[in-house]
């Protein structure tokens, strides 16, 4: 992996993470959505539609895949893996300090099994 | 899986029951999440696939016009997507009911799906390494599944 390659990549995970923190900021103001019915989940989509940071999200999301494809187009992405658990702790951070989610022991301790369980996963 | 999950079913109004399942991570929202990843997976590799039918390896400022063109005409580009829209809609739903600090780390399951698929169907070895990676993910999971369940609804 070049270094060019490394802060394609870089880019391309942090415009993920933005996305997620997006979403999340703008779905916070809305009735959680439900499948049961077709009108209820309908109203849910328009309200989804037509809220500021999902567009914010989707316009970050955007950047984010046009870099991956160049990414992609570069090939050799195993050693991508490793980058892609510093994206757990940082939606940990982000959700804590900028979503203010309660973010207690278990969360924490179950955070931390999964980064060390994908490591693991993906030695071969 | 009761254990795992918290309550999902009831005789009441979708709506009371939405109210209180809020902020939990009940069976049908996990079982959305994992269906995401699987989605993703899919629709990343659909669009390696365009990129490699563009025929050109090495992107430069010189041919990224014709790069770019060819990729955004191909049907792998395109069915990856129309993966990433039907996507969206299934994870702002998920977001919508839990944290992102719960969903996020939850998606985490796909790695195991992919190691079991890779056993089953292509007969890939799976070694003591991600034997425990994957026990380490399955111990993960239930302790942000037991932080999602006990304090009730989140902000």
């Amino acid at each position: 992996m070049t270094l060019k390659v490394f802060i394609l990549v870089l880019i391309a995970e942090a415009c993920s993470a933005g996305t997620h923190i997006l979403f999340k900021h703008g779905v916070n103001t809305l009735e959680p959505g439900s499948m049961r019915s077709m009108r209820g989940y309908l109203r849910f989509v328009g309200s989804v539609l037509t809220n500021l940071s999902v567009w914010a999200g989707l316009l970050v999301v955007a950047c984010g895949m046009a870099v991956w494809l160049l990414v992609l187009a570069h090939a050799e992405l195993s050693l991508a893996f490793p980058l892609d658990s510093i994206q757990y702790i940082f939606i940990l951070l982000a959700s804590s300090l900028l979503l203010k989610e309660r973010i207690n022991r278990d969360r924490i301790a179950g955070t931390f099994f999964i980064i060390v369980g994908i490591v693991l996963v993906s030695l071969k | 899986m009761r254990w795992f999950f918290s309550g999902d079913s009831g005789s009441d109004g979708a709506y009371r029951h939405m109210k209180k399942t809020k902020g939990k991570l009940t069976l049908t929202v996990f079982i959305l999440i994992v269906l995401t990843d699987i989605i993703e997976s899919f629709a990343e590799l659909f669009w390696k696939k365009g990129t490699l039918a563009t025929g050109i390896d090495n992107v430069t400022v010189a041919n990224s016009a014709e790069f770019m063109s060819r990729l955004l005409t191909g049907s792998g580009f395109l069915t990856g997507l129309s993966l990433y829209v039907v996507n969206f809609f299934l994870w702002v739903t998920v977001l919508s009911r839990v944290d992102l600090s719960v969903a996020f780390p939850t998606g985490s399951t796909s790695y195991i799906i992919v190691a079991l698929l890779s056993m089953i169907f292509l007969g890939e070895h799976i070694s003591l390494y991600r034997w425990s990676g994957i026990i380490c993910i399955i111990v993960g999971i239930y302790f942000i599944s037991k932080s999602a369940n006990a304090e009730g609804p989140a902000a």
